[in-house]
Order: structure tokens, then C-alpha cells, then sequence
């Protein structure tokens, strides 16, 4: 999986590509750990993503959480979706 | 003129008796006057004033039949009541008469000339003489008819007769063929109707002796065509047998599953029986024999000959002999009977389905293909048809199908099949068509899914035979793995070795991403085994682990959504995805098997 991290103020934008899960959540972890305080807005773009697992999608939760609701994901894969459909993120999340 | 004559007549003389030579010698003279004028009658006669009668002194007439009845009637002295006319009051007053006295009698007109006698200055008699028309009429008339009548007696026979001839000749024939005719064309009157009996000459008969023959050769097209038609029922309905019996022998589709293997095949006889042939079948060590046969010609004897050759391939081929072996055998007991010089291309296979090695022999069939990663078609030896030549050569020869590879083996019905630009589907669309399936029922679906797109309406005209081996080795799989999340790669490879880094491949492993996942993390087991096996259109994942009892059935998964980042939705994954689920705890050991629902196509 890699991250493409870019910061404009206090907004930031991360491009996700490849697999999210058990073994590469870490990594989105590490990076919302390292974001600046002063980023109040965030946005995932998932349009290289391939795959999402739960441990995935807990660290949606935790941006999530850390943004106060200000998360916005953006170009989900049908495939991608669909999962966020079972866990019911659909309804909670803001999706692009 | 006549009273002038007369007037030098000795009337009183005259008088005296009629028997006297002057009496009869007048009569002579008046008569031949009469004869000259023509007069009917010529008479004198005396008016007595007192009685008002006529005394007559003589008469004569021109006809001597009348003459008899005169003397009696008018002869001498005969006195007899009259009325005078003006013509007769004329000439007693002796003035002369202009125009004779006209009337009408039974005879017809009659003139009547009244002329006075005069002796001495005095009237003595009268002279009348009567002039009948109606004689001449009568006899213009009568000699007319003694010509014309028996004329017109012949013309009427004449007619007659002709009209009898023609009655006979013309008219009964006509009637007779033409009531012949429609008793013929009417609802069953070609059954029915008797032959008409005219014995005419001439057109007429020969119009009968054509219709006659026509209506006899009518009726023996349909008896013909009755007996045609009776003939090509029977024929019909033994070829609606013949095709039941084929279709038992050569069923339309045929396919043997199993987790490392599947077999396909299908056939489509373009006439009602013909000569393509496939077989498949499991022999008791666990390979498969396959052949594929295609006989020369169509219908009742290729289909004849066909079972035959079937028969014996089945039957070398179960008892164990080599695919070379079982063709050169059926080549043989061929050659021996085979008046009708037909022949036999084929392709035999067994399959080693532990192995996916095939063992294969060809007898100048069609080569086949392998298909899967790819699509190649296969350098094999060309062989000979068999049937035609008792010491044809035919070899055993060796390919081994990789997993995921599968072989086909078909008619070339499947090659020539022709589009409506007359184009032959070939090769090459059909290496296309199958190079990706991943079983033998898809390399065939994808075969026939192709033709048909292809020919798209074009009638089929020559039959249409496929069967296809697919080996599968990675169909079931069993993985030891350290409870550790380093060991999800090794799910993975074992998840898309059968099914595919596809949309469907993935949501089954996030599955078992979940399981696995739950047992390294909660578990504390130290021994986690997984079995996946696809079977059909069904994969099922087995986990086996040492660690604490724990049925994720029976726990409840809900969770607010802030409470997520702890951990919560990978059961309600795996519920979501996987079709069944199970649980059992046996001999310590947490058995967890998941069943997902699988579609080989990847749809």
C-alpha cells in the first residue's frame, strides 16, 4: 500500500492505492498520527484502492474521530463501496 | 265479244231440246270459248218478268266435271230463283256493262259478266260467264306445293338426321365426358369416378381418350404418392427413433465435475442422425477416457457406424488399453466389416487426473487445443481415419495439462462453421474463444457462445462436436499457518490460486481476512490450519485452530459506530459474504467452515 500525503493549510488530502489491511493499517495510523494539529479537514481518495479489510476500515473510524466528522472519502470502487455498505459506513460517512 | 258470238245462235231452236246436233254442237263451241277465256262458267239464260226467275237454256263450263252437274243443275228449262244484280238489270235494259258483278264465294273471288242477247231489237237472253280467280290462285298455289313440299319434306329429314348424328356423335360424348369431368374433380371423385364410356371417333374421342388417360395417370400419381407417402412416415418415424437412440448414445451435453478436474463435453447433429460422436467416462482407477469421433457422411449408416465404433473404443478403452491401442484395435474389427468403405476420424485421451497428464492417440482427426493461460493448439501426430486401411499407423503420445489448463477436443463442424459471408469460424476465433476459461464447462459455454455469435442466424450444416479436460490440482488446498498476520499472504495465494485476483476472489478472502484475523488476535491458539476447496459452483473454507472455544455465531456484533475503531465488523463481514456458516468444537480444536457460493464464469 502506499500514501500520498499532501497538506494545503489546514486541510489535507491522502491517496491510498494498493491493500488496506491487517498487515498495512499501521501505516495509515502512523500518518494520521503525524498530521499536523492545526489540520482540521481531511480527505481520502481512494481511487487506487484495491482492497479494504475491518482493520481497515477501524482506522477510517479513528480519522474519522480525529477530524470531528470532517472526513471526506472520494472516489470509492464499486467493489470498495460495497464493503463500506456492509459495515454500514455508507450512512455515517461522508462519501464522495 | 262473247254475246256477239252468241248472238248468231239460233236461241229458239236452241230451245226446243238438248238433245238435238245444234243443242250439243253449241255447247261444243261455248265450251272451247270457256277453254280459251278461261271462264268457269259460260250460261244464257232468259229473265221471266212475271216470276222473277231465271230460266236457264244452256251452260257449260270449262271443267268437264262440273259440265255432268250443270245439265242437271242448269240445263235447259231449269228455272230458278234469282235475284237480279245491277249488271244483269243492265243488260236486260241492253245498256252495256262497264265492270263485271264481284263477289265472293267458298272458292274464292268471282268476277260475272252480264251481256244481253238481242234478237230483232229486243233482248232475247242473257249471257253470263264467271270468271274464278281463286282457280288460278288455287293452282299457282297447288303446283308450287307439288314442287316445294317434297323438297321441304327432304330438307326436314335431312335436318333431322343430322340432328340425330350430331345428337349421337357430338352432343352425348360431350355430355358424357363432361359429366365424366366434374364427377372427377369433385370432393373424392378421383377414387370414385368410373371411366367414361364413349366409343366416338374423331376429336370428340380423342378429347375422351386424352381426358380418359390423363385422369388414369392422375390416378396413379396419387396412389404413387399415397404409397410415397406412407412409405416416408414410416421413414420419418424410424428416423425420429433413430435419432432418440443416437441421442442415448451421444447425449447433447455430458459433464463429470470434480474438485481437480472437470470434464464437458456437447454435440449438436445437424441432420436428424448424424456422424459425430464423443465419449467420456470415469474408469475404475479414477482416469478419464475421452474420444471424440467424426464419420465420414451423414445420416442412418454414419450413425450406424458411429455406435459401432463407439462401442469399441468404450470397450478398449475400460479394459485399459492405450488410447493408439484401443484405436488400432477398433481399426481392425472396422476394416473387417466395412462393405460400404466408410471411414473414422478420431481423437482418443485418458487423462490422469492426479497428474494432469494425458496419454492420447489420433486417427486423422482435428487437432486439439489447450487452453487456460493461454491458448495453444497441440502438434500431434496426424494418425490415419480408421476403417479404411487394416494396418494403419497410429501412436501414443504424452501432454501434460499444468493446473489450470485444460484440453479440447472437437469436430471440425466447430471450425467450419460458416457465417452468412460464408466465412469459416477457423482456428483462430476459436483458440480466442477459449484461451482464458478456467474449466472445461466454460472453454465449452465460451465455444459455443462464440459459433453461435458467429454463424448468428447462418443454417448449421454440418455437426457441431466439443469436449474439453480442465485440470484444476489447486481445486483443494491445505495450509498450515502460524497465528500471525504475516501468514495472510499465504491465504491469499491459496484463495486466488482457485479463484482468481477477481472482485469475487477478494470478498472471499476479506472472509477469511476476518477469520483469520479473529483467531490471531483472541484465540491465543498457536496451530491454525485452513482446507479450501471448490467444488461445483461452491468454495468452502475450512479453519481449523487449537485455541479457546469460540463460536462467532453466537456473538452479538452490534456496536455503535464510534466503537468501531476497536474492532466489531469483521464477523458481520464474514456474515455478509459467506453463504452458510458452521461451527463445531471437536477434539479441542475450533472448526469453523464457510461456504461461499462461486461462479466459475467470475460473474
Amino acid at each position: 500500500m502506499n500514501i500520498k500525503k499532501s497538506v494545503n493549510g489546514d486541510s489535507a488530502l491522502f491517496e491510498i492505492d494498493g491493500w488496506l489491511d491487517t498487515q498495512s493499517a499501521p501505516m495509515l495510523e502512523q500518518e494520521l498520527a503525524a498530521l499536523e494539529p492545526n489540520v482540521k479537514q481531511l480527505t481520502i481518495d481512494m481511487s487506487g484502492l484495491q482492497y479494504i479489510s475491518s482493520a481497515g476500515l477501524r482506522q477510517i473510524v479513528s480519522a474519522h474521530k480525529k477530524m470531528s466528522g470532517a472526513l471526506t472519502l472520494t472516489n470509492l470502487s464499486v467493489e470498495i463501496m460495497d464493503v463500506f455498505k456492509m459495515a454500514g459506513f455508507d450512512k455515517k460517512l461522508n462519501i464522495l | 265479244m262473247t254475246s256477239e258470238i252468241i248472238e248468231g245462235i239460233d236461241l229458239e231452236s236452241l230451245k226446243k231440246s238438248d238433245k238435238s246436233d245444234l243443242y250439243v254442237s253449241t255447247k261444243k263451241e261455248l265450251k272451247s270459248i270457256c277453254n280459251a277465256f278461261d271462264l268457269q262458267y259460260l250460261y244464257i239464260y232468259e229473265y221471266i218478268k212475271d216470276t222473277g226467275d231465271i230460266r236457264y237454256i244452256i251452260s257449260v263450263s270449262k271443267d268437264d266435271n262440273l259440265n255432268e252437274l250443270l245439265v242437271k243443275d242448269r240445263g235447259l228449262g231449269k228455272t230458278v230463283k234469282h235475284d237480279l244484280s245491277q249488271q244483269e238489270k243492265n243488260a236486260l235494259a241492253d245498256e252495256k256493262n262497264t265492270a263485271p258483278y264481284v263477289f265472293r264465294n267458298q272458292y274464292g273471288q268471282v268476277y260475272t259478266w252480264s251481256s244481253p242477247v238481242v234478237k230483232n231489237g229486243k233482248v232475247a237472253a242473257l249471257v253470263g260467264c264467271d270468271y274464278y280467280t281463286a282457280d288460278l290462285l288455287k293452282e299457282i298455289i297447288h303446283s308450287e306445293f307439288v314442287t316445294i313440299l317434297p323438297m321441304i319434306g327432304i330438307l326436314v329429314l335431312a335436318f333431322l338426321l343430322a340432328l340425330f348424328i350430331l345428337q349421337k356423335r357430338i352432343i352425348k360424348p360431350i355430355k358424357q365426358l363432361s359429366s365424366g369431368m366434374s364427377g372427377f374433380i369433385s370432393d373424392g371423385g378421383i377414387d370414385k369416378c368410373e371411366p367414361i364410356n364413349v366409343k366416338s371417333k374423331g376429336e370428340i374421342g380423342d378429347m375422351v381418350r386424352s381426358f380418359q388417360k390423363m385422369s388414369e395417370d392422375i390416378r396413379n400419381y396419387i396412389d404413387n404418392i399415397k404409397v410415397l407417402t406412407a412409405e416416408r412416415e414410416r421413414t420419418s418415424i424410424e428416423l425420429d427413433v433413430a435419432n432418440r437412440i443416437q441421442k442415448g448414445i451421444v447425449p447433447e451435453n455430458t459433464a463429470i465435475e470434480e474438485p481437480d478436474f472437470d470434464v464437458y463435453a456437447c454435440a449438436l447433429p445437424a441432420k436428424e442422425v448424424g456422424g459425430d460422436f464423443y465419449d467420456c467416462f470415469k474408469t475404475s482407477d479414477g482416469r478419464i477416457c475421452a474420444v471424440v469421433g467424426d464419420v465420414s457422411g451423414k445420416g442412418i449408416a454414419a450413425a450406424m457406424f458411429m455406435a459401432m465404433t463407439k462401442t469399441m473404443l468404450h470397450d478398449s478403452l475400460s479394459r485399459g488399453e492405450s488410447p493408439a491401442q484401443a484405436l488400432i484395435s477398433a481399426n481392425r474389427s472396422l476394416c473387417e466389416s466395412n462393405p460400404e468403405g466408410m471411414f473414422v476420424t478420431a481423437f482418443a485421451a485418458v487423462f490422469d487426473t492426479k497428474t494432469g497428464e494425458v496419454y492420447f492417440a489420433n486417427a486423422g482427426h482435428t487437432v486439439p487445443v489447450v487452453f487456460g493461460k493461454g491458448a495453444r493448439i497441440v502438434n500431434v501426430d496426424s494418425g490415419i481415419a480408421i476403417g479404411l486401411f487394416d494396418d494403419a499407423e497410429i501412436v501414443d503420445e504424452r501432454l501434460t495439462l499444468s493446473s489450470g489448463e485444460g484440453l479440447l477436443i472437437y469436430t471440425d463442424g466447430v471450425t467450419e462453421s460458416v457465417n452468412n459471408q460464408k466465412e469459416f469460424f477457423g482456428q483462430s476465433r476459436l483458440t480466442e474463444a477459449v484461451k482464458n476459461a478456467h474449466s472445461a464447462k466454460s472453454a465449452i459455454n465460451r465455444l459455443s457462445h462464440a459459433v453461435f455469435k458467429f454463424v448468428s442466424g447462418a443454417q448449421q450444416f454440418d455437426d457441431y462436436t466439443a469436449l474439453a479436460l480442465f485440470y484444476q490440482s489447486g481445486n483443494k488446498t491445505k495450509i498450515q499457518l502460524t497465528p500471525d498476520k504475516s501468514s495472510l499472504s499465504q491465504i491469499r495465494d491459496a484463495v486466488f490460486n482457485i479463484t482468481g485476483n477477481t472482485p469475487q476472489g477478494r470478498k472471499i478472502f476479506l472472509a477469511c481476512d476476518e477469520v483469520f484475523a479473529n483467531i490471531a488476535e483472541h484465540s491465543d491458539a498457536d496451530y491454525v490450519e485452513l482446507e479450501i476447496e471448490k467444488n461445483g459452483d461452491k468454495l468452502s473454507a475450512v479453519f481449523q485452530d487449537n485455541g479457546f472455544p469460540f463460536d462467532p455465531l453466537a456473538k452479538n456484533v452490534s456496536k455503535d459506530f464510534s466503537e468501531l475503531d476497536s474492532g466489531g465488523m469483521g464477523l458481520s463481514f464474514i456474515r455478509g459474504i459467506a453463504g452458510e456458516i458452521n461451527y463445531i468444537r471437536k477434539n479441542d480444536m475450533n472448526i469453523l467452515t464457510l461456504s461461499f457460493d462461486f461462479n466459475s464464469e467470475g460473474e
